[in-house]
């Protein structure tokens, strides 16, 4: 796909550089603004001071968190929440979008199916009638709690089979052809053929189960079952005014709201933004083309 | 007889690999949905689904609401346009991000315009009020560049609604931009090589090419982004929302916000929650008649 | 091609493992760590006579400010040990959750009718719980088991909180009390006012005055001086600082709250004329740029970046501002802005009327389903008696397992606290602190305030300049006996739970309240806003609910 360069060619290259080179600072500086708040002095956010650098540079924010017993316990709830709910959930999209990929031919009641699927996400019982099923299961306070109400993200659902649906026809029938079950024809054709459109589901999934902090308050009972980000969210340094005392002080001018909010979120975010840079191999072009030629 | 029999023998394999998925759908989605009913009562909790009905008197309490039509109203207005926003911006980036040849270049503007997915409304609604300040905020001094005179962008009713789509988008678009640089993966490259061969030059491909060639993926995030209708956005709206720009930011959630501080009932809640699943269901099933018929093309 | 192919194969391979690895982990996280608590609670004890130990469940919040002991936890501490051992009860939590959260956490466990034997409950819960018939009539229970300490300490107020908790003669609650003569202060930049020359504020227009003046000269020298700081929810009352409530009350006018119409029955303080003319006032302010135009977006903490910065020198606060205002009043170990407290002015002769809240907003409840409500009147006994006098074998209550202070917050471990619904802080701090004498100190409250106080007075230990201007000579503290003396001060005279008509209208009669007044601070509107705002206000719903509170005020005057 070499292109002649042409001079409009090289106008637009130059333009689309400079416009994305835009873009990307206009994301990049309110965040550079918050890791500077989150590494300056409480005083010295409180009074406004700080833009794009630090002020009065420490790193009591972070200390504040890492500094708990309780973030190692959480980070490891996370990270068996995440591994766990985002394997079931692949494997249960991988699966369902499959028969809804297909036509009404092949599968009968296949619009009902998608249907009772997409019903799900626009009604909702609510809050308290979710919970009552959840401790009626007698998940309360176990892991499955966090994953299994969510097991099925009809959203990734409807998207992946889409994608399925953009593979070549042929690539199946000649599969079928060969006596291959439905089993195989989806592991052996449509999951390898649908890599980009599994790291975007995988993506989505992932950073839902990471960010997601409500449920965790919901369904524990313990606080040592938190999930980082539920525990995030009870490190916030609120002026308290039951508890000021010497060392309580002391702490107060070092954090504020603001410091300690800053810091949150990057300790919540760092990881699952390492994450997708990893995943971003998988935007392969031509996966599709290649095997056909194959 | 025979006919199903075979029928069944034929599709089998596919019903029981739905069989897991729709198991905990039932009983993680539809069993709760009986709480719907709390809508219609005045709940009690030790009566349960059992507690009195009260008939539509909720419904009633939302409609007789005084401001009830300017809520809708911000509400559609600020959830359209954060739609039709949303969807033009993170295509129109998938697609310049596609023209970019250097694999790493593009990677590392990829990932930058994703960050501000993962920051907090709270946060940023602290940046925006400093950068949008008329007095000493970024924006105006540079608007002061060209002669225009201070705005006061989050205090002005005239201007707020669009800082809400402008912020939210802002927020947004790089997440938004994943999928669609995941679609135009699977746009087959010898379409580009006989465009190109036919004489089409950069623009006519994404034209004929490229745009075609998401189409679907474009449709389909339509229609579910349509569902949101009555979604204007709780977190952003209840952190840079101020009494003088009730009159144009007040949205159905902040307004069920406010109500369930007074209120401590969960019927209101949910009959208003119940009105806003009518709505989206209504125009979900709209999009997808229509896109069945017009394009012979079932989004799921 | 391939290659890819593999690393996903073999990653889902991994997950597959993980999955039946975690899934055994996360079964039993927690399980074991929570002995079922209504199982046990019915075992022992017939009728949990004193030496038998009795059981009760409650739910707990966790506070970050709680650090437990080495090998400690909400299952077993010394505290809950302590409890066991000297009363007979011990305690058992259904749940803890963060403190952030533990009020949501509480809604969920009422509706989904889940309650553990006693709980801590708001004044909306504790009318939705009586009325769902939830929660237990508590007269005979407390009558009998509540000692003479702990009823007379419930009642030092003249028995008004216990009153807000009985409903048709039935006591459904234990207050969580504490002390309602919480009054706010104006706060002024002495250095400046000495620096310029002006009088301290005794009037509106001396606030006015020196507001003015701080404008005019700038003596912060930043360019955007500004007269007094507001933020965006000037009237509501969880705006400790930057708030707007005091000014009103300068004007004998008041947020929301129910007063004496003179003919026996009850009005909203909100349509009152008096409102008028304080907007009105602030409305000349907000013209003469005394306020900052922004103010209607800033929360708190943004209001506040113009006093640290030295924009501003003067703001409405409640007893703790001084600890809001250090962060810009002290810089690198040093002073840099002088503050004083002053009693709020008052427009005219007669003195302004503090509004004030009554000293209690939750309630602790006990279920209908308790099988000891006793335990429950015995751990208030005994909190009672361990928070106010400890024995030194008591100190376990507040420091744990050694009795020594390290900052721990042991008592946060106290499952049922209530505090004092009086003290005499104005009384005793002031004079100990001007006198250095430590001899007339009563209470722990004193000694802890005294003890920072003198850090700053002794050592100038600069981080504890606030507890001075809070409980020091010229302090927060030292304008209290006056104002109790003289009764400088207004308080709701409904205090019952929301009516009907409260639950459905009140959201949109503060919506328009807000709008209207804020427009009017701000010059959009004409000050005769009000006066149609007034009417709308009885329209949309004002006259039912003012109809019901005078019904309930006829039958609890």
């Amino acid at each position: 796909m070499i292109t002649s360069r042409s001079p409009g060619r090289k106008i637009f290259v130059a333009c689309n550089y400079t416009f994305l080179l835009f873009i990307s600072v206009l994301c990049l500086m309110p965040i550079i603004h918050i890791l500077a708040l989150s590494f300056s002095s409480g005083s010295a956010a409180a009074a406004g001071q700080v833009t794009l650098w630090p002020v009065d540079f420490t790193t009591a924010a972070y200390q504040n968190v890492f500094g708990k017993p309780e973030y190692l316990r959480a980070f490891w709830v996370s990270i068996q929440r995440v591994v766990l709910g985002t394997s079931i959930s692949m494997v249960l999209m991988i699966i369902t979008a499959y028969p809804l990929s297909k036509d009404n031919r092949q599968l009968r009641l296949r619009t009902l199916y998608a249907w009772v699927f997409v019903f799900t996400i626009l009604f909702s019982g609510g809050l308290i009638p979710s919970y009552l099923t959840v401790k009626s299961l007698g998940l309360i306070d176990t892991l499955w709690a966090l994953v299994l109400p969510t097991a099925i993200p009809v959203f990734n659902v409807i998207l992946l089979l889409n994608f399925y649906r953009s593979l070549p026809k042929e690539l199946e029938e000649s599969a079928r052809i060969d006596g291959a079950s439905h089993f195989t024809t989806l592991w052996k054709i449509y999951v390898p053929l649908s890599l980009p459109a599994l790291a975007t589901t995988g993506l989505f999934t992932m950073v839902g189960h990471w960010n997601s902090w409500f449920d965790g308050m919901l369904y524990m009972n313990h606080t040592e079952n938190y999930p980082l980000q539920t525990f995030l969210q009870t490190v916030i340094i609120k002026m308290d005014f039951r508890f000021i005392k010497a060392e309580n002080v002391e702490l107060l001018l070092k954090l504020s709201d603001r410091t300690s909010r800053a810091a949150q979120i990057f300790v919540a975010a760092f990881p699952i933004l390492i994450v997708y840079p990893f995943l971003q191999r998988f935007f392969i072009k031509g996966i599709v083309m290649g095997s056909v030629k194959e | 007889m025979s006919g199903l029999s075979r029928l069944w023998k034929r599709e089998w394999p596919l019903h029981l690999m739905l069989l897991p998925a729709i198991g905990l759908v039932l009983i993680f989605s539809y069993v709760p949905m009986a709480g719907i009913i709390m809508a219609f009562q005045k709940y009690v909790p030790n009566k349960g689904f059992g507690s009195p009905f009260i008939g539509l008197k909720n419904f009633q309490l939302l409609m007789e609401y005084p401001d009830i039509g300017r809520i809708f109203f911000n509400t559609v207005y600020i959830a359209v346009m954060k739609i039709v926003a949303g969807l033009f911006v993170p295509i129109t980036i998938a697609i310049l991000l596609n023209e970019l040849r250097r694999e790493w270049i593009k990677r590392t503007f990829q990932t930058l315009v994703y960050l501000p997915h993962f920051m907090s409304w709270v946060l940023l609604s602290g940046i925006l009020v400093d950068v949008l300040s008329p007095s000493s905020g970024v924006l105006n001094q540079l608007l002061g560049i060209f002669g225009i005179k201070p705005i006061f962008f989050l205090g002005d009713n005239a201007w707020f609604p669009y800082v809400m789509v402008g912020s939210d988008v802002w927020k947004e678009f790089g997440f938004g931009t994943i999928v669609y640089l995941a679609a135009l993966t699977g746009i087959n490259p010898s379409l580009y090589e006989a465009a190109e061969i036919d004489g089409a030059g950069r623009w006519k491909q994404t034209f004929h090419v490229t745009l075609p060639g998401m189409m679907p993926i474009i449709v389909l995030m339509l229609t579910l982004n349509i569902g949101n209708v009555l979604n204007a956005g709780f977190e952003q709206i209840f952190n840079l929302y101020s009494p003088p720009v009730y009159e144009s930011a007040d949205i159905i959630d902040t307004f069920v916000y406010r109500m369930g501080v007074q209120q401590a009932q969960f019927g209101f809640a949910t009959a208003v929650g119940l009105l806003k699943s009518i709505v989206s269901f209504i125009f979900i099933s709209l999009s997808y008649v229509m896109a069945y018929r017009l394009a012979n093309y079932r989004i799921f | 091609m391939k290659k890819k192919q593999k690393v996903l194969m073999i990653v889902a391979m991994i997950l597959c493992l993980t999955i039946t690895a975690c899934g055994k982990g996360g079964g039993n996280n927690g399980n074991d760590a929570s002995p079922s608590p209504s199982a046990s609670a019915s075992a022992p004890a017939e009728q949990g006579g004193q030496n038998e130990v009795i059981e009760v469940s409650t739910v707990s919040p966790s506070d970050q400010y709680l650090k437990f002991d080495e090998g400690e936890s909400f299952e077993k501490n010394a505290v809950y040990d302590a409890y066991e051992k000297d009363i007979g009860v011990k305690i058992t939590n259904k749940w803890v959750a963060d403190v952030s959260q533990f009020k949501e956490k509480v809604k969920i466990t009422i509706a989904s009718n889940d309650l553990p034997d006693f709980l801590l409950v708001n004044a909306t819960q504790l009318k939705e719980l009586t009325e769902a018939d939830m929660i237990m009539d508590l007269t005979e229970v407390y009558d009998q088991h509540a000692t003479e300490e702990t009823k007379k300490f419930l009642t030092m107020d003249g028995g008004m909180q216990m009153k807000t908790a009985t409903f048709d003669g039935k006591l459904m609650g234990i207050p969580s009390s504490y002390n309602p003569f919480q009054f706010q202060t104006l706060f002024v930049r002495t250095d400046w006012l000495k620096e310029l020359n002006l009088p301290e504020p005794k009037t509106m227009a001396d606030m006015m005055t020196i507001a003015e003046a701080f404008k005019a000269k700038d003596p912060g020298g930043t360019g955007t001086p500004y007269g007094l700081a507001v933020s965006k929810n000037p009237f509501n009352i969880e705006t400790g600082v930057t708030g707007l409530r005091a000014f009103l009350n300068g004007y004998h006018a008041y947020e929301n709250i129910w007063i004496e119409d003179g003919n026996g029955g009850l009005v909203n303080s909100d349509i009152q004329p008096q409102v008028k003319e304080a907007l009105a006032a602030l409305q000349d302010m907000f013209k003469k740029g005394l306020i900052d135009p922004e103010f209607a977006v800033k929360d708190t903490e943004k209001a506040a970046e113009l006093i640290y910065d030295n924009s501003i020198g003067m703001v409405f606060g409640a007893s703790w501002t001084p600890a809001q205002l250090v962060k810009g009043a002290v810089k690198d170990g040093k002073v840099v802005q002088e503050w004083g407290a002053f009693p709020i002015p008052s427009v005219d002769s007669n003195p302004t009327l503090g509004q004030i809240g009554l000293g209690v907003d939750e309630y602790y409840v006990i279920s209908k389903k308790a099988k000891h409500p006793e335990g429950v009147i015995r751990l208030l006994n005994q909190w009672i008696a361990v928070d106010n006098h400890p024995t030194d074998e008591q100190k376990v209550y507040e420091f744990g397992k050694d009795r020594v202070e390290k900052g721990n917050n042991y008592w946060l471990l106290s499952p049922l606290r209530v505090g004092k619904q009086k003290d005499n802080n104005g009384e005793i701090l002031p004079k100990a602190i001007e006198n250095k004498d430590p001899s007339i100190l009563e209470t722990k409250d004193h000694k802890t305030r005294y003890e920072r106080a003198m850090k700053y007075v002794e050592d100038g230990d600069t981080s504890m300049w606030w507890e001075y201007l809070i409980s020091g000579p010229k302090g927060v503290y030292s304008l209290v006996p006056e104002i109790q003396k003289n009764n400088q001060f207004l308080q709701n005279k409904f205090y019952g739970a929301p009516t009907p008509a409260m639950a459905d209208r009140q959201e949109i009669l503060i919506k328009k309240r807000d709008e209207v007044f804020f427009k009017i601070i701000m010059n959009q509107v004409s000050i005769d806003e009000f006066d149609k705002f007034v009417a709308e206000w009885k329209k949309l719903g004002g006259d039912e609910i003012t109809k019901e509170v005078n019904e309930w005020y006829a039958t609890h005057k």
